[in-house]
């Protein structure tokens, strides 16, 4: 089962950031996931949304630029994670900036949501630009559109169990999984928000996921610097996904 | 338990988020710190919170709760109201599906079952509301005392004053019945400092209802709105689609009342994919939340409290005239509902309180039933419905969520 890991450029400063992303990369990650600092991330739960206010002050195209730079050489995957509506003024010089800086594909978490009747359009402007698009699906999204957006797409997809990330929900994974399977047939998904446990992840992976994306969890190791408690974290997810 | 009821009454539940045209759009938190999603974990049972974001097409009704919907009167009938088209000269047929039969005297009880049943399952000394008409309370109040709970409603100020005989229902099923806004919580003392004389509305009385259950170890009943209430409705529709097969009849348009959209939505979603079925949501004209209100995201209490979601509202501090449908005045439809009305698969149309008032006369006499006033909305669009296709006569089906023997003031003046 394959790992990615989310980060909000910028946070907490791009230095520390740099080293988090390698460290991460060195423990194993397949792909990273880098967001866009924006001010209203509304479907992020409160960790991840405090990380983009504090990096809105920090974040640098040229450092971003930089990282992107590391990573790409070491044959990594970068993914881009950005609000449609903190791009909608000027899309095209945006996917044209996420081209050049080396990202593999992008992803709008707002997209289906809020901008429904212009998202086909959008889909293939993104695919257009050379970059893959990743769909953002939920349970809330209708079978429909599930099976719209993955003959739109060649990508793998990401599936977000919850209403929002970094928050705690009873849900029942096995009939999430179950149903995401059955639209998506043999399609890579790889599941995300909420994941924090091994017991999580272990039921994931007993049930066939492809992958998992862990996000909020991360967030406090990265405000204290935390290097030697995000790498046990980390070593802890590894002993349960492979 | 007769052949035909059993084969009539559900044993599941159905979701319409699956079979939207459009992806329902999450909920928001607006809290300053903290999540006003993660707060749900606090007052509404885990069973039920889980429905709420699984969006599962089908839920298994378990058995003890289908034991208690045949308690209290399930299924409902459909009854062929023969006399209503002679007395329109209306060459259609019209069927009606009285939700009024229930004990409680409306759809709510649908709803408030299995959230009693879940919240008495885990460790918690009550359940606490809001009701506006009374309907709700009552509900809340027997589902309570058959699960073993202690119950608090908050009611509307202006209901609370109209439909006295209500609060002694609530009470005789062992509720503790308050007006508000009152002093048992900080926002409805906040609301009495700014107006002494408020006549309250239901986003207030949602506000306090979870201020209590946050406050008193509770869990908070949801009246409406949100899509797992919806979901418990179902049954209404899906008894109705059962009722019409046995029947021999195909269905060619929907009527129902709109308050926040829980007994419109449980009638015609399990229809949702037969594109031929016209569905028509019947509001208050003094309500005007399809016609005037804005689809974005919107508080559901007036306090905030809650999460915001996306849909026709009027504002959550919106204060509607005191007509007599308490059920119809909130200020929101629920996000599901307002998706099939702006894609234009729902439509949706306005009916004064005049019109109400004859509409009911007409179906008393007609029926024998005594409808609640919010049905006499759905009652006035199926008559006006009658009268519009005279010349292309249809199978209307109109459901009655509830009996007005409450709200018989409402004829004061009129009855001769
Ligand atoms: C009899 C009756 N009908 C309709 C309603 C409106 O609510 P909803 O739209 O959720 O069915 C109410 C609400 O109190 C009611 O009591």
């Amino acid at each position: 089962m394959n790992l990615t890991l989310y980060f909000t450029m910028g946070y907490p400063d791009n230095e520390s950031l740099a080293m988090f992303v390698r460290k991460g990369r060195d423990l194993g990650a397949e792909r990273i996931e880098l967001g866009f600092p924006c001010s209203d991330p509304r479907y992020d739960g409160p960790a991840i949304k405090n990380t983009h206010r504090s990096a809105l002050l920090s974040y640098s195209d040229s450092s971003a630029r930089e990282m992107l730079r590391d990573l790409s050489r070491d044959g990594l995957s970068a993914y881009a994670l950005a609000y449609f509506s903190s791009i909608s003024g000027d899309p095209g010089s945006f996917l044209a900036k996420v081209r050049d800086f080396g990202f593999s594909g992008l992803m709008l978490p707002d997209l289906i949501t809020d901008y429904f009747h212009d998202a086909e359009r959008i889909i293939r402007n993104v695919e257009g630009e050379g970059l893959e698009f990743i769909p953002f699906v939920s349970q809330a999204t209708p079978d429909s559109v599930v099976r719209k957006l993955s003959a739109l797409t060649e990508s793998w997809i990401y599936y977000g169990l919850l209403p929002s990330t970094g928050v705690s929900l009873p849900t029942s994974m096995e009939s999430i999984y179950l149903r995401a399977r059955e639209l998506l047939g043999g399609r890579e998904i790889c599941f995300g928000f909420g994941i924090r446990t091994p017991s999580q992840i272990r039921e994931l992976r007993i049930l066939g996921a492809d992958g998992i994306a862990i996000g909020s969890a991360l967030v406090d190791y990265l405000e204290h610097r935390d290097i030697p408690g995000f790498t046990s974290f980390l070593e802890g997810v590894n002993a349960v996904r492979n | 338990m007769l052949k035909y009821d059993e084969e009539v009454l559900p044993t599941k539940w159905y979701n319409v988020v699956p079979d939207l045209p459009e992806p329902l759009p999450p909920p928001l938190s607006r809290a300053q710190d903290g999540s006003s999603i993660e707060l749900l974990n606090r007052i509404i049972p885990r069973e039920i919170l889980r429905q709420e974001f699984s969006f599962n097409r089908y839920e298994n009704i378990p058995e003890e709760v289908r034991d208690l919907y045949r308690l209290v009167g399930r299924p409902t009938p459909l009854i062929r109201a023969n006399r209503l088209e002679e007395f329109l000269g209306y060459r259609g047929k019209i069927f009606l599906k009285y939700e009024g039969a229930t004990v409680t005297g409306s759809h709510k009880i649908n709803t408030a079952i299995p959230q009693a049943y879940y919240a008495s399952r885990e460790s918690v000394t009550g359940v606490a509301t809001e009701t506006g008409a009374g309907q709700w309370g009552t509900a809340t109040t027997l589902a309570a005392a058959l699960t073993g709970l202690h119950s608090k409603v908050f009611m509307v100020r202006v209901s609370y004053d109209q439909k006295p005989l209500r609060k002694t229902v609530m009470a005789l099923y062992g509720g503790e019945v308050v007006a508000s806004p009152s002093v048992e919580t900080k926002f409805g003392r906040k609301m009495l400092q700014k107006d002494p004389r408020s006549t309250g509305s239901l986003g207030i009385a949602i506000s306090e209802a979870v201020e209590y259950a946050l406050d008193h170890d509770m869990k908070y009943m949801v009246g409406s709105v949100m899509n797992s209430v919806l979901s418990h409705q179902s049954i209404i529709g899906q008894e109705t689609m059962k009722q019409l097969e046995i029947t021999g009849e195909e269905p060619e348009a929907m009527i129902g009342c709109v308050g926040g959209g829980s007994n419109f939505g449980g009638f015609v979603f399990p229809f949702i994919s037969n594109g031929k079925i016209e569905m028509i949501a019947s509001t208050a004209s003094e309500v005007p939340k399809f016609s005037r209100g804005k689809y974005d995201y919107d508080a559901m209490d007036t306090a905030g409290i809650l999460p915001y979601v996306k849909m026709y509202s009027l504002g959550s501090d919106f204060i509607p005239p005191p007509i007599y449908s308490g059920g119809l005045r909130y200020h929101g439809a629920a996000p599901s509902l307002s998706i099939l009305v702006k894609s234009g698969r729902i439509s949706s149309q306005e009916v004064e309180e005049k019109e109400v008032l004859a509409a009911l006369e007409i179906f008393a006499r007609s029926t024998g039933i005594v409808a609640a006033p919010e049905s006499g909305h759905a009652i006035a669009s199926a008559i006006r419905y009658a009268k519009d296709h005279r010349h292309d006569p249809k199978t209307v089906v109109l459901n009655v969520s509830g009996h007005g023997n409450f709200d018989l003031s409402i004829y004061g003046g009129r009855a001769r």
